[in-house]
């Protein structure tokens, strides 16, 4: 039966390894599938509304509803994964993307800016999609091995993404040649690559690495773990659980706000569309193409100074960006570097510290919570940057998130201190 | 057993969703009409500076020019001098062509109205 909790089998650490493995590669293909439908959205969704509406207001909410739906997802997809496993949470967000980008495709057609945001927010699931996976590789890695796997599969998404800018073009110019209409074949397109994400998950995660680690069908009942006011509550009563989302909703704001603005900062300068490409690019570099070094740094020296770091590249990062006037590019390319750099290994730290927390029934509903913060305020950074933009202007946002990122420095600097007395304290306790 | 292929119903359910991602869109393709695209066309002939200048109203289209969006404004300047229309200057013998891709409304200086001025207004629909 589709979905059903299988019955519970004892795995050896030998066979647990081997599993892992596997799980890894399976888990790259998807991400590098689900990567290629993200991204093959995100370029058009803005351009098809601005195109349908003539409103760049509009465009601007159009693009948001990804990364709202994607939150809106991210509670229902980690109960499902709680209860029923991660190949079928996965999956299920997979279909749900696929059938957006096929709604898009149709808005596309029909010219309708409703229906239009309606399979965009669709789309947003596969998004989520995409972000649970890097959890779902470090259900089965080792402690000392969490963070590297974890910044493997966020990797991956930059292989999805770079052959999901190139592949969109040719999409719509391929739609176009079957009769659709202009930008409808990158979403046809993000909808297969969705679709075939989906299925390498539903064909090659076997066993579900869940289930391995004992998260799920410990009894062979369907466990639906701790639910979201519970993994709330498990979140705030732990300091270490509440700097994790914390760096996360911090790395993610700062990264989406400049990332909205640059481009309109650097224009209002007269600087070229190529520049702005550039600084894009550098942006995109920071954030992705260190995953791995970053991951393994994490190990090696541990969460905390990876979080504090995040926190100061970030604050380097947006002062560097504020202080640069429009005309001027070693400010916006360098600053942008930083703070992609600096979402790297704020996500990778905090995912990996979530995973570290809590024993594994409890995980999956933490990490959901986490996720579902870290994109809704993205989300919500996005939508507001253009009225930030009017009231503060450039300088005034980064100089906020120059703020932001010291106010991570802290609460990190506090929570690492917390967490020692803690430890301190339970040790002669333990040995009483 | 967890690591069992996945059932025929799932790897059917599978090619079902493909075959309905790309098949739908593509009929209703063909059932919807794709809305077309007005194309309002400006011819300046030669001599249309010399009639203004003695004075005579050339009433080559009105004062107000209302579009939708992706509508198309192509202006043909068959005149010795430039003209300029709203927004748009065309040099003598150059042509102009452009498709309205934001809503807007804006008034301008127009050379060939006696008023001077013109309106233009893109729609969405």
């Amino acid at each position: 039966m589709v979905g059903a909790v299988p019955p519970q089998v004892s795995y050896s650490a030998d066979d647990k390894e081997r599993i892992q493995k596997r799980t890894v590669l399976v888990l790259l293909a998807s991400q590098g599938s689900g990567g290629i439908g993200l991204v093959a959205t995100y370029i058009v969704s803005a351009l098809l509304a601005k195109d349908i509406t003539g409103s760049a207001t509009l465009a601007t909410i159009a693009a948001a509803c990804l990364s709202i739906g994607a939150a809106l997802v991210s509670v229902p997809l980690s109960r499902t994964m709680g209860r029923l496993g991660r190949r079928a949470g996965l999956r299920m967000a997979y279909l749900v993307g696929a059938g957006g980008a096929g709604i898009a495709v149709i808005a596309a057609i029909v010219r309708s800016y409703p229906l239009l945001c309606i399979g965009i927010l669709g789309a947003g699931a596969g998004s989520a999609a995409n972000l649970a996976t890097r959890y779902a590789a470090a259900d089965l890695a080792k402690e000392d091995r969490r963070a590297r796997t974890i910044s493997l599969i966020v990797w991956a998404t930059t292989i999805g993404s770079t052959t999901g800018s190139v592949a969109s073009g040719f999409a719509s110019n391929f739609g176009e040649t079957l009769g659709l209409p202009d930008k409808a074949g990158s979403y046809l397109f993000s909808g297969l690559a969705f679709l075939v994400a989906g299925a390498i998950v539903e064909f090659f995660l076997r066993p579900d690495p869940l289930v391995v680690a004992g998260g799920i069908g410990q009894s062979g009942t369907e466990d639906e773990g701790p639910s979201s006011r519970e993994a709330i509550r498990l979140i705030w009563e732990n300091p270490a659980a509440r700097l994790a989302v914390f760096a996360m909703v911090i790395s993610q704001v700062t990264m989406v706000g400049v990332m909205a603005l640059t481009p309109i900062h650097m224009d209002d300068g007269g600087q070229s569309q190529n520049a702005i490409g550039m600084m894009m690019a550098m942006h995109i570099w920071g954030m992705y193409a260190f995953s791995p070094i970053v991951g393994q740094l994490t190990d090696r020296i541990g969460k905390f100074p990876m979080i504090y770091i995040a926190g100061g590249l970030c604050t380097w990062g947006a002062y560097w960006a504020a202080i640069t006037p429009p005309a001027g590019q070693l400010g916006v390319f360098m600053g942008n570097f930083l703070i992609g750099l600096g979402w790297c290994f704020g996500v990778i730290a905090a995912s990996s510290l979530i995973v570290s927390l809590y024993p594994v029934h409890q995980r999956v509903a933490v990490q959901g919570i986490g996720d579902a913060a870290m994109i809704g305020s993205g989300a919500l950074a996005g939508l507001s940057s253009g009225a930030l933009y009017t009231v503060f202007d450039y300088r005034g946002v980064n100089y906020a998130n120059a703020i932001f990122g010291l106010a991570l420095i802290l609460a990190t600097a506090a929570t690492y201190g917390q967490t020692r007395r803690l430890a301190k304290r339970e040790q002669p306790a333990m040995a009483s | 057993m967890d690591d069992a292929r996945p059932s025929l119903p799932v790897v059917l359910g599978f090619v079902v969703a493909a075959v309905l991602l790309v098949g739908v869109p593509l009929v209703v393709a063909r059932v919807v009409d794709d809305p077309e695209a007005d194309v309002f066309t400006i011819e300046i002939p030669d001599g249309t500076s010399a009639l203004l200048a003695a004075g005579a109203d050339v009433n080559l289209f009105p004062e107000e020019l209302d579009f939708r969006l992706r509508d198309v404004l192509v202006i043909v300047n068959g005149d010795v001098v430039a003209h300029q229309i709203g927004p748009y200057s065309v040099d003598p013998g150059e042509t102009l062509e452009k498709t309205f891709g934001e809503t807007a409304s804006f008034i301008g200086f127009c050379s060939l109205h006696s008023g001077g001025e013109i309106t233009i207004a893109v729609a969405d629909g």
